[in-house]
């Protein structure tokens, strides 16, 4: 009886142990094939991702840049508050690190760049088609 | 008489209880007697079981590993997919700021900055096919012109790219960054 409770436990054992490098040898398979997909995903999405933040902030730098332009031409153009609202606009740009995809105050940054852009835009009372992507970013980091 | 029928009674309950002990004895021997009887059947079909069970594990092993395999990965992959597209992304972006701006001002001040009034009618039109093409729309053109020759030169996005250079040649009063935009159509 006693040895035929070992028995099974050693045949337990071995069947544990073969399951666990048949699980072991999936698992290194499919470790090798996930790279591959996992960095395949991620560039499509990063991708994607990219250029629509590399369009969003662009569209807030040629916007800056024409108003400024105008402003140096004339100076009355925009009143002094929006000026100075067009000012900040143009230092949250450029502070913008566009290559740092990781950067944990992209979104933040993002925010007070959109935020700053609506006020411009209802100061001067006008509407622009793009607007840039007020949800697309979020959204689309979300899906990763 | 009363005494009789108690005595009956349990011996009548006694046999039950040997019957039931008997029954649940016999079945209890039944199920200890099959392995020893039959081990060398029942091998094979622990043999055949064990194929089943090897790819079995073999493909929960597979399907875990494809998942860490794809959370390892999917950030590198993510950022270099980010890196290839951002700048294309931001010219385009500077396309469309400078062309929008543009069409909110006044006259007068469209005048200062742009001399010749052809070109105020071309980035007026500029504006147009611009506010055309949905951001969708342009990640589209892009994916698929780098997917097939790496430029985007000849598509929508590079003519009006290359029309907005073009336009602002002529008016330095429009200080934007025309090289970035030009890296679109090179």
């Amino acid at each position: 009886m006693e040895s035929k409770a070992n028995d099974s436990v050693d045949f337990l054992e071995s069947t544990v142990l073969l399951e666990q490098l048949q699980y072991d040898e999936g698992f290194r398979d499919g470790y090798k094939d996930g790279l591959v997909f996992g960095k395949e995903d991620g560039r499509e999405v990063g991708f994607k991702h990219g250029f629509q933040v590399g369009e969003e902030l662009g569209f807030y730098r040629g916007c800056v840049d024409v108003w400024k332009s105008a402003i140096k031409i004339d100076h009355s153009a925009f009143s002094f508050r929006i000026q100075k609202r067009i000012n900040q606009l143009a230092e949250l740009v450029e502070k913008y690190p566009l290559t740092e995809p990781e950067n944990e105050l992209v979104q933040e940054m993002m925010d007070a760049i959109r935020q700053n852009f609506k006020i411009i835009l209802a100061n001067l009372g006008v509407k622009l088609g793009y607007e840039g992507h007020t949800n697309a970013s979020k959204h689309d980091l979300e899906e990763i | 008489m009363k005494q009789l029928n108690l005595e009956a009674s349990d011996a009548l309950t006694n046999q039950i209880d040997q019957n039931s002990l008997c029954d649940d004895d016999s079945h209890i021997w039944g199920e200890d007697d099959a392995p020893t009887d039959e081990h060398s059947s029942d091998s094979l079909i622990l043999n055949r079981e064990w194929e089943r069970r090897h790819s079995q594990f073999h493909t929960m092993g597979y399907r875990d590993g494809i998942t860490a395999g794809k959370e390892a990965s999917a950030q590198e992959g993510f950022n270099d997919g980010f890196k290839q597209s951002v700048y294309a992304g931001y010219s385009w972006g500077l396309v469309r700021g400078i062309s929008s701006v543009m069409a909110t001002f006044p006259d007068h001040l469209k005048e200062k900055l742009i001399k010749d009034p052809q070109n105020k009618e071309r980035l007026q039109k500029l504006y147009a096919s611009t506010q055309a093409i949905s951001s969708n729309n342009a990640l589209q053109i892009f994916h698929s012109n780098i997917q097939q020759n790496g430029n985007i030169s000849s598509s929508e996005i590079g003519n009006l790219s290359k029309e907005l250079i073009s336009v602002l040649r002529d008016s330095t009063e429009i200080k934007v960054d025309v090289d970035q935009i030009r890296k679109l159509i090179i």
